[in-house]
């Protein structure tokens, strides 16, 4: 199902940012087999427009269209896009081929910044930050994890900003920090052990915002 | 213009390309568009090629090419090399690649263990695409400039790439 959904955050449910600009981009596959993890550091810094995504073989399409990717497991992958109309889409593990022990940051400033880290597997960490200080163009962060186990920090600061934390699995723990003015939180937990109340690192879900959307699901097995 | 290369077993390599030596391999005075092809097959070659603009300017539609093959191991700049944790500003040392102007590619196949490189572009619309298969390997890729391109390919356990894209 979160392919699915990946797929529509790509492809149509985040804002497109057609301006000019610096236009940099990166499209990305590290692939490995067994337990010694590949390292991806990515800085697109004082550049607009930037992109990271994924299928630099043009296996599943036009590249863009399709997350950078981090196959295997304890993988290490850090993100830093500053400027305006940044994209950054990470996936580590796949449907079929879940991956363990992998760790994802990833920084996003500007206006109408997007970021998307989706983890399918176990004992997983994604940590998202995004922040925009625009009304008339917010910013979207999301992190989707599906496995046990799993880490997630999502942080979202600015105006009309959007945050989305998705974990459907046992003994995940998150922390979910949203603030600003006419904030829209989309908070699902899925699974048994569910920590999100100080415990195992887990600070729990913060939400200051004026006008916003909130909507939060917890399902106990 | 093209300039085939295909030693095997060469050590401490050191090539570079300009305007001069694009017209040594055969650069006709319509096209100051520089092409090296390097294929290398081999240990521990140590790699640092640089093309810069040419005289014309990067509105003549001059552009630069490398395409570059390696298969073995240590290759590119492993006996000065860096090992994981390289900073963000870390400068192009091992298996040095460098572009300097507008339209440039840079193709790097690399097959092997433990090899290290560093590429750079400098100008817009420029692209790299790599593609790295083995073990251990590191690559840094460094591009300033405006609608530049990074593609990349890393199979194998153990790799490490670093990109950094700036507009200033």
């Amino acid at each position: 199902m979160l392919r699915y959904l990946l797929a529509s955050l790509v492809l149509a449910g985040f804002p497109i940012v057609a301006s000019a600009g610096d236009n940099n981009r990166v499209d990305l596959l590290q692939s490995a087999t067994g337990s010694i993890g590949n390292t991806l550091t990515i800085d697109q810094s004082n550049a607009d427009n930037s992109l990271v995504a994924g299928d630099p073989l043009g296996i599943q399409g036009a590249p863009g269209e399709s997350p950078a990717q981090q196959i295997g497991d304890d993988n290490t992958a850090t993100l830093t896009l500053e400027g305006d109309g940044t994209r950054a889409f990470l996936e580590q593990g796949q449907i079929g081929s879940p991956a363990f022990g992998n760790e994802a940051s990833a920084f996003i400033a500007g206006l109408a910044g997007i970021g998307m880290i989706q983890q399918l597997g176990a004992d997983n960490f994604a940590s998202l930050t995004v922040t925009s200080e625009s009304s008339t163009s917010p910013s979207d962060g999301a992190i989707f994890q599906d496995g046990n186990k799993n880490r997630g920090t999502l942080t979202v600061e600015g105006i009309n900003v959007s945050g989305t934390l998705r974990q459907v699995g046992d003994y995940n723990a998150n922390n979910l920090s949203v603030s600003g003015q006419n904030s829209s939180v989309e908070f699902t937990q899925e699974g048994t052990g569910i920590v999100n109340s100080g415990n195992s690192g887990s600070r729990g879900v913060s939400v200051y915002t004026n006008a916003g959307n909130v909507s939060i699901t917890q399902t106990n097995y | 213009m093209s300039t085939p290369f295909n030693p095997r077993r060469v050590r401490n390599l050191v090539i570079a390309t300009s305007m001069l030596v694009s017209v040594m391999t055969g650069a006709s005075a319509q096209d100051n568009s520089n092409t090296l092809t390097l294929a290398v097959e081999g240990e521990e070659n140590v790699l640092y090629i640089s093309q810069v603009e040419t005289p014309s300017g990067s509105g003549s539609g001059a552009t630069n090419q490398i395409d570059i093959t390696i298969a073995g191991e240590r290759n590119g700049g492993a006996a000065s090399g860096w090992v994981t944790d390289l900073p963000s500003d870390a400068p192009l040392m091992p298996g040095e690649l460098m572009q300097a102007g507008s339209g440039n590619k840079l193709s790097l196949n690399v097959q092997g263990q433990n090899n290290l490189f560093a590429m750079s572009q400098t100008g817009e619309g420029n692209r790299i695409t790599g593609q790295i298969i083995g073990q251990s390997n590191e690559a840094l890729v460094v591009q300033n400039g405006m609608d530049n391109t990074a593609v990349f390919s890393q199979s194998g356990q153990g790799n490490t790439i670093m990109v950094s894209q700036s507009s200033l």
